[in-house]
């Protein structure tokens, strides 16, 4: 949003994706656009079906009929890639981009061992042998912490637990020091103690090479634990978006303050019912005229200018890094909250 | 120790007598034969369940936590008969479930109900939402067709499902609305106990506040009991009454909720509790996280030591943890803690907030 000069990895320009539907045309991501700074680690949360993930796959152009990207920009290192054939698209994808997915047992080929297949992804970007390939394979297996890579190289994938499943997974997407890494629910299939073992190594690793990581995850936890920035996804908008110390501290956005008081807080012994946000996400296919969350908003719920005039962005607070909410209330809501910390106050 | 009878002493983990609670289990067990080698033990058996004992009151929630493995689903379905325990007892209202016959089996069925994690599996697709919650009814023969139309049709209003949708089909609703019929073929029954196996993982977070306030109210309402599996440290603290914490088949830890989250004894209770991600940065900076290293499943201890000592951040490679395994000993009033050296791994939390 500002003029300083910043080094981009992504810069995403009014995407948008639709599904083609026998329901009609549903509008999974409309004209979004976002940035992200080499090395920053960026959260994107919401709930299923705000089209998250939808939204990884149209910047990686993996989407697939009855989908497809129908306007906007996806510019990686300069090159704007929606522009791209699929050949094209190979060379960038596990070279400059590359995805983590949620499921580890299905990403995984079962028939090949760990080894052959960190050391196809090496391959398919350098020029260099196979035994190089497969000492660098080593390599990559120590630093996400498989013990014994040496010998674990030649072992299948169910010779492996989840948690390391899901290193594995790190390794290949890390195998050609990509720029950038979108990581969709990298620990959601995972217990607590694996989950803080894989954000543990995914974060050193990406501090070293200073890569960029999209986190897509519904674990809030997640994000304040490994995100410095994130953007709150609702019906295929990015409905706010804040480094994650102002996301936390105030939500211009009701709807991310609706999702934050949902999740019940382990440093802090609560009784009495948890706040919930009624009913479900609208359909992509029917919107709203006004604003998508008003049917939901305890804030809006019924007024007319939130039926009736969708909400352009806003952007309050820091100048040189604002929070940007689309909420006819956002400036209000954000003068509450400074108001409520400068008396003191807080929650 | 603190007062109780002989037999109490005998039972680690237990309090009063089996005539109090609604549910008893005692020393339960369940092994299953290894295939291939044998363990590091030299034993060819699989200690699934490994001399297991607590008790649950009426109305109350006891959570069990653990990692995947520690054995939390294979101890439901012990309880359940679902699965036929190796050892051990397992009482329900002072009935013992493992000395019932085939018949009083499925009468005593009907007193006990499990909620599944996940909704889309366990819920027949050709099925109606009527026809879901009124199968256990028939299958149990109680009441005419009509009746269990009613008890149906109340029970699914009563978890939210409006008159309207209950000719639909599971595909027809949210992921939510389907965990709430799950629960509404549970408490049909009108059971006195419900076992809620990870009812809310396979949902979003806003749905999982839903689906956990509505448990609550049912609670309220029905007076029902709850024995909560759940990984989710976060929940645990939030829903229950008391916590089991299980490490490889056997209880490490187990105490109230408030002394647990607050005063934790075992470092694998410590360990599991830092590794909860809180949502706010500033805990990031403001805590240290202890980070487990090695798998559950993969990482073996000395046959006669603690089980948790080779990941143990205390008593990794101590002599004592290799050698002895510690019993599960009462520290404080209903505290207890199968460790060497108990409470010395804390800190970590020592900065919780006070209750908000």
């Amino acid at each position: 949003m500002t003029a300083a000069p910043r080094d981009l990895v992504l810069d995403v320009g009014d995407l948008e994706t639709n599904y083609y539907t026998q329901a009609g045309v549903v509008e999974a991501v409309r004209k979004v656009s976002l940035e992200i700074e080499r090395g920053h680690r960026v959260g994107l949360v919401g709930e299923s079906g705000s089209g998250k993930s939808t939204l990884a796959l149209s910047i990686l152009g993996l989407i697939e009929p009855p989908g497809r990207v129908v306007g906007g920009s996806v510019v990686l290192n300069g090159c704007d890639i929606a522009k791209f054939s699929d050949r094209q698209l190979q060379k960038v994808r596990g070279r400059q981009v590359s995805l983590v997915f949620q499921d580890p047992m299905t990403a995984l080929d079962p028939v090949k061992t760990i080894g052959a297949q960190i050391a196809e992804t090496i391959l398919r970007h350098r020029r260099i042998g196979r035994r190089a390939a497969r000492r660098n394979a080593v390599e990559l297996l120590r630093d996400v912490e498989v013990p014994q890579a040496d010998r674990r190289l030649d072992d299948y994938p169910h010779q492996y637990s989840g948690g390391m499943r899901q290193r594995v997974l790190i390794a290949i997407a890390l195998a050609n020091e990509p720029d950038l890494v979108i990581a969709d629910e990298p620990t959601a299939a995972l217990d607590v103690t694996t989950q803080a073992q894989v954000l543990d190594v995914l974060e050193r690793l990406v501090t070293e090479r200073r890569t960029a990581v999209m986190l897509i995850t519904h674990n809030l936890g997640v994000v304040a634990e490994f995100c410095d920035r994130v953007f709150v996804m609702y019906a295929g908008r990015l409905v706010e978006r804040a480094s994650a110390d102002d996301l936390f501290a105030c939500q211009a956005h009701p709807y991310s303050e609706a999702l934050l008081r949902s999740v019940p807080r382990p440093d802090r012994l609560q009784r009495g019912p948890l706040p919930t946000i009624p009913g479900s996400p609208p359909s992509l296919a029917h919107l709203p005229p006004g604003c998508p969350f008003e049917p939901r908003c305890p804030v809006g719920h019924g007024l007319d200018v939130c039926r009736t005039q969708v909400p352009v962005p806003v952007a309050v607070g820091d100048p040189a890094d604002p929070i940007v909410a689309e909420c006819h209330f956002a400036q209000e809501r954000w003068s509450a909250a400074v108001g409520r910390s400068a008396s003191g106050g807080g929650t | 120790m603190t007062a109780g009878t002989d037999a109490a002493a005998f039972q680690p983990g237990i309090r009063g007598g089996p005539e109090e609670a609604l549910l008893w289990v005692e020393k339960l067990e369940k092994t299953f034969p290894r295939a291939g080698a044998r363990g590091n033990d030299g034993s060819d058996v699989i200690r699934a369940v490994d001399c297991v004992s607590f008790d649950v009151r009426k109305g109350e929630t006891v959570g069990l936590v653990g990692e995947s493995g520690s054995g939390k689903s294979t101890l439901a379905r012990c309880i359940l008969r679902l699965l036929r325990p190796t050892g051990g007892r397992v009482l329900l209202g002072g009935s013992d479930l493992l000395m019932l016959g085939r018949a009083e089996m499925r009468r005593v069925r009907r007193r006990m109900q499990i909620v599944l994690e996940d909704p889309y599996a366990s819920l027949d697709p050709r099925m109606s939402a009527l026809g879901i919650v009124e199968e256990p009814l028939a299958i149990h023969g109680i009441g005419a067709r009509d009746e269990r139309r009613e008890r149906a049709t109340e029970m699914l209003e009563l978890v939210g499902i409006a008159p309207a949708q209950m000719r639909r089909k599971p595909h027809e609703f949210s992921g939510g609305q389907r965990q709430r019929i799950g629960v509404a073929r549970a408490l049909v029954l009108h059971p006195e106990l419900v076992i809620l196996d990870e009812p809310i993982s396979a949902l979003d977070v806003s749905i999982q506040a839903q689906v956990l306030n509505l448990l609550r109210r049912l609670q309220e309402q029905l007076h029902l009991t709850y024995l909560f599996i759940i990984h989710d440290l976060a929940v645990a603290e939030y829903f229950c009454d008391r916590v089991v914490v299980l490490y490889r088949g056997a209880v490490v830890e187990l105490a109230d909720r408030e002394t647990l989250f607050r005063r934790p004894l075992h470092p694998y209770t410590v360990s599991l509790l830092s590794a909860v991600p809180i949502p706010e940065p500033a805990g990031r900076r403001r805590r240290q996280r202890i980070v487990l290293r090695g798998d559950p499943a993969l990482v073996w201890a000395t046959p006669k030591g603690c089980r948790f000592e080779p990941r143990c951040p205390l008593g990794r490679g101590r002599d004592v943890c290799r050698q002895q395994e510690p019993p599960l000993v009462e520290h404080s009033s209903g505290q207890w803690a199968a460790c060497h050296f108990p409470g010395e791994l804390v800190a970590l939390h020592a900065e919780r907030e006070p209750a908000a």
